[in-house]
This record gives C-alpha cells, structure tokens and sequence, in this order.
C-alpha cells in the first residue's frame, strides 16, 4: 500500500500542468463472475487531473471500495472423486475489500472551454483484502488474504467548467484487472464528479 | 440476474410394480448451463441433498425424472428436486406419496388358500405353520409345514410385491427364488423357470402362489400348485 502511495505521489511531482483535484463518487458495479458474488457499492475517487493541452490530460486516482456479498451465503456445489454424490456446501464471504490506483490520460474531442467530452484510458494496480468461510462438507476453510491486481480501465465523460476554476463530470467506466492468483474481475462505474483548479 | 437454477419437482407416480416415478422440471437454468440435476428422498419433509440421491443424464423438454425402486409400506416418503450449474445449486418444492405399494399381482391360477397340491396324486394338502421370510445365508428363508412334508422358500432378497423366478442354486438373485422341499423319502426342488406370484400385504404379511411349476424325482415330472398366506 505504501508503495502504491509513493508512486503516486512521484508521479504527481513529475506533474507539470497546474494543479487540478477532483472528486468523482461512483458506483462500483461489478461484473461477469465477480458480479455473481458482489454487489454494487458506492464510493469516491480522489483524483489529480491536468488541463487539457492539445486536447489531451494528464490524471491518477485513488479509489477504496469496501463491496457487500449479494448473498449472505452462497450456496456452492461439490463434487468430489471420493463421493458418488452431489454435495451441497456452502460460502460466506466476511469482507471484501479493494484499494485502487490508477493513472491514465483522457482525450477531449471538443476544442472548448465549456463543454468537453471525452475518452480515456488508464492502468490500474491495486490490491484486495477478502476474507471467507468456504464450508463444501468435506472440508471447512476459514481463508483470510488478498491479491495483487493489475489491469485497465476504459472510460468515458463529459466535463463542463464554469468560473474558471471549477468543473463538474459525469464518466462511464469499464475495468478488467488479473489478480496475481490468475482470476480475472471486471467491473462498470458511472459516476459524478467535482474539479477545483489551484492556481 | 438470477444466477441459480430454478427448478421444480412435478410429480411422483407409483408405478405398477412398486416402483416411483419422479419427475422435475428445469423451470429456469440461470447464468450457466445445467451440470447436474436429480432427486434427493427421505421419510423426514425436508430430504437433504444427499440422502437417496438419484442424478438424471438427460433433459427432455426441460423435464427430467428418476425411478426409485423400492419403499417400506405403510410410510410417508418426501421427495425433492435439484439442479447445479456453474454457480451454484438450487432446491424445487417437495412432494411426497403415502403407503407406496405395487398393483396387485393376479397369478393365472386359483388354489384355495392355504392349500398345497404336490402334483403327485396325494390331494389337497393344507398348511400347518409357515414362518415368516427372515435373513439366513445370502437370502430371505422361510420354511412350510404340512401333514405331507416341508417345502424350504429363499428368496434373494426380501419377498416384495413381484413375480419371482425359481433357481435351482441356493444363492439366488434379488428377482429369484430357490424352493426344495422334503416330503417323505422324496426330496426335490422345483425346477427353474416356474414364477411364484408374491402380493405383499403389510410390511410383516406376504401371499404367494405357484401355479403348476414342475420338479422331478427318479426320472418322473409333478407339477405343485400351492397359495398361502405367511406367518401363517
């Protein structure tokens, strides 16, 4: 987690466009297998973003989510060589957690001041916190750990700025990240969000 | 999104010979495909998954069934459906059927019951005690009494309603039976292939009855016909 905050922190210093932050609160939606077992959650993103210059910016972010179970058990099928059934187990999951960073660029399409819409792309790295109880009749497991992940994002959005210094957005967004035990998550984020320029 | 499967158990039927047939239904498969769906049963309402699970291999029309073989009389036994797919498992309704009995064997004869004819021109002979089938050596054993002698019966396995089929070796097959008998200085065994009609009445009463079924001592052929009722 330090590392991660480092590294931010160093890129930002290698900034040089004036100083931008933001705050968009989104919904967190995850999807395909990891929306079977999470549910949506809403959090905020602190952001760093740049002026756009050749209609191109500069931004990282900060994202923590802590997501809720869809269930309060999920009910987990269990076959096994040893027994000539069906078996019926269960899973629990106690927390979930993921902290995100991200650092990308957006393109904006409009050469205006007022209204820009735009698409951007970022990396992301992070990490999860998860802890279970995975009960399969065979064996109980109490399993409390996290992965790393790596992935992209995709997004989205259009900006509207007013008085100079301020700026409203509203972005659609799509990640798909690795985790280092080589599963595969993905999830959608809409979302508003506030800029302040520090002169 | 509904990930899990919705499933729904349609109908249990007693079939002719005892046996049940239960039926389900895949009402929904959810986010993935099917991997397994069957039937679990029991006594107790809520059947587990596990006890007297029965899988199914194919799907028609979204329908599915199972035949479960054999049931104690006199019981109530609960029946439920299930399915699997790639998220997890679901549970139909439970159904459940009283006093699961097969239709009544008619034999293709009448003797008066209680009665034995050995074939041999003796008459009509009546029973004077006959036990009930308890488990001997590999089968189900019971033996008659009468004033003409002593008929041995071993089932190999405990007399349902079912036609079974004699076997001239003692260690007889779940639908055989192995029948010899000592009357006199004669001693034989009823030749294989006659069937003995077995109506079981309550779990502790059974009738049975053989129609003509020959057996053969020095060289000559008799054919017995016997009904009864045992315990007697």
């Amino acid at each position: 987690m330090k590392k991660l905050f480092t590294i931010l922190l160093f890129s930002l210093i290698a900034f040089n466009s004036p100083a931008q932050i933001a705050v968009k609160l989104y919904q967190f939606r995850p999807s395909g297998d990891f929306g079977s077992v999470m549910g949506r959650s809403v959090t905020a993103e602190l952001l760093f973003i740049g002026e756009f210059k050749h209609h191109k910016r500069m931004r990282f972010g900060l994202t923590y989510v802590a997501l809720h179970a869809r269930l309060d058990t999920f009910p987990i099928t269990v076959i096994s060589s040893e027994y000539p059934n069906v078996m019926p187990g269960t899973m629990v999951y106690k927390h979930y957690r993921v902290l995100i960073g991200n650092m990308g660029f957006d393109y904006g399409f409009l050469d205006n001041d007022i209204w820009t819409p735009y698409a951007g792309f970022d990396i992301i790295a992070g990490a999860t916190d998860v802890a279970y109880n995975k009960n399969d009749i065979i064996v109980n497991t109490d399993y409390s750990g996290g992965e790393v992940l790596v992935g992209f994002r995709f997004r989205a959005g259009v900006e509207y700025t007013f008085k100079e210094k301020y700026g409203v957005f509203l972005e659609i967004a799509r990640a798909m990240y690795l985790l280092s035990d080589k599963t595969t998550l993905a999830h959608n984020d809409f979302g508003l969000g506030f800029r302040y320029k520090f002169n | 999104m509904d990930y899990y499967p919705v499933v729904k158990t349609v109908s249990a039927v007693v079939q002719q010979d005892g046996s049940v047939k239960v039926t389900g239904e895949i009402v929904k498969q959810g986010a993935d495909a099917i991997e397994y769906a069957g039937f679990s049963m029991d006594t107790v309402s809520i059947p587990a998954m596990v006890t007297n699970q029965m899988l199914t291999n194919t799907l028609q029309s979204n329908q599915f069934f199972v035949i479960y073989p054999q049931f104690e009389l006199n019981k109530r036994y609960y029946f439920r459906s299930f399915a699997t797919n790639g998220y997890g498992y679901s549970y139909g309704n439970v159904i459940y059927l009283d006093s699961i009995k097969a239709t009544p064997l008619i034999a293709p004869c009448t003797p008066a019951m209680n009665s034995l004819d050995w074939g041999a021109g003796g008459g009509i002979d009546t029973y004077t005690s006959i036990a009930a089938p308890s488990y001997g050596v590999n089968s189900y054993d019971f033996e008659t009494s009468s004033n003409a002698g002593t008929i041995y019966f071993h089932f190999g396995s405990l007399p349902v309603t079912k036609i079974y089929t004699t076997v001239t070796y003692d260690t007889p097959g779940a639908n055989e039976a192995y029948i010899y008998f000592y009357s006199g200085f004669t001693s034989a065994t009823l030749n294989p292939g006659s069937l003995v009609y077995v109506n079981q009445l309550n779990p502790n009463k059974w009738e049975m009855t053989i129609c003509d079924a020959p057996w053969t001592t020095n060289g000559a052929t008799f054919h017995l016909r016997t009904k009864f009722v045992c315990p007697l």
